[in-house]
């Protein structure tokens, strides 16, 4: 009887000992530095293959900023999407004249926001500029790079072969196409001729559209 | 005894990660005062008193989402962005159908006032960084659709 209870204690220890080391795990990656190479280092290993690699070369068409590259400075882009553990995932690397731009080849950093066509990134955008991390904004259709930096670097890049390579006046960050211009001769005429203002298929600023539901969980 | 044991370590293994999420507000986060309102033939007649907010960190933009928690149709997103400047998108609830819904963007350009003030507070829960702000706005469309109102909110994460 006896050693059944000492038995019953130490299992209990034991027991509670592992909850504590869980609780001090959870509030290590929930609260502290260390929770970044943690969640790395589990994301590496469950990490899976590569879906899509992309590979683009272009050049500078336009800078601003006081660490200026040069306009023409030859450019390389890879866009990739990987089966992570949490899905798929994007990643893009800029390289413009020797240099490191966008992207290490780690486990963080990854493109949060970015769409997919045909098995392909034809759109990844990280404008968040917290703790002085780099923009950008990739956009197959466009042609087009758009970098920023906290030390004032601004680039457009030109991509080979896509696009026109330059960013429409309105282009509009949202995921919006531009907005039309307004409309002239037959077509003013046509639009005078409706009765009503009709719900738009096409979004652009200031026009009421039929959108994709925001699913977002507050 | 062992029975006894062993249910105790699992509800503390549960507890103490759900205690740990609650305390730090993981569900749901920050407070929002204030209404939007709307008018007019293709938004029809809203209302709109977000309950609720949540960081666009995480999606990769600089701004945050409003709305009211018991209606996944009631949203809007609020970001500045560094080319393109203060911007609201506006779903307009009761709108939906489907995945599809109604929706708005609205730029200073259409509107006789659109304030929007986003401040990265000194607070991060999960690397998120907590945001609080307000948004003022009286828009006017080519569609003859009014809307405007008032909003602030703060700790959005």
């Amino acid at each position: 009887m006896s050693e059944n209870t000492n038995g019953s204690g130490r299992l209990r220890k034991v027991l509670i000992g592992i909850a504590i080391a869980i609780g001090v795990l959870a509030f290590l990656v929930l609260f502290t530095p260390l929770g970044g190479p943690i969640m790395a280092a589990v994301d590496s290993v469950f990490g899976g293959e590569v879906k899509s690699r992309q590979q683009y070369r272009g050049a500078i068409i336009e800078t601003k900023g006081s660490e200026r590259l040069d306009v023409g400075e030859r450019c390389e882009v890879e866009v990739r999407c990987e089966d992570r553990l949490f899905g798929d995932m994007v990643k893009v690397v800029l390289r413009c004249g020797g240099r490191a731009l966008y992207g290490q080849e780690d486990a963080a950093g990854w493109i949060m926001e970015s769409t997919m066509r045909d098995g392909e990134v034809v759109r990844a955008l990280d404008q968040w500029d917290d703790e002085g991390d780099p923009g950008i904004e990739f956009d197959k259709d466009r042609g087009m790079v758009r970098y920023w930096d906290k030390t004032g670097l601004q680039l457009k890049i030109a991509l080979e072969g896509l696009g026109s390579g330059e960013l429409p006046a309105e282009h509009d960050p949202a995921g919006v196409p531009a907005e039309k211009p307004a409309p002239t001769g037959v077509e003013a005429d046509a639009a005078m001729t409706k009765p009503e203002p009709q719900v738009s298929e096409t979004c652009a600023p200031g026009v009421v559209c039929w959108g994709k539901r925001m699913d977002v969980d507050l | 005894m062992k029975k006894i044991g062993l249910g105790f370590f699992i509800a503390l293994c549960a507890a103490v990660p759900l205690v740990i999420i609650f305390l730090v507000g993981g569900f749901g986060s920050g407070e929002v005062t204030g209404e939007l309102r709307g008018s007019g033939p293709l938004v029809g007649t809203f209302s709109l008193a977000p309950d609720a907010c949540g960081s666009g960190q995480s999606d990769g933009f600089v701004g945050v989402y409003l709305g009211a928690k018991d209606r996944s149709d009631a949203r809007l997103k609020v970001f500045q962005d560094p080319a393109y400047g203060e911007m609201v998108l506006l779903q307009i609830p009761g709108s939906c159908e489907g995945p599809r819904c109604k929706q708005v963007l609205l730029k200073r350009d259409h509107c006789e006032r659109l304030s929007v003030r986003i401040e990265k507070t000194n607070t991060t829960i999960n690397d998120v960084r907590v945001l609080d702000g307000e948004l003022s706005l009286k828009c006017k469309l080519a569609s003859g659709d009014a809307i405007s109102g008032e909003l602030r909110f703060e700790g959005c994460h």
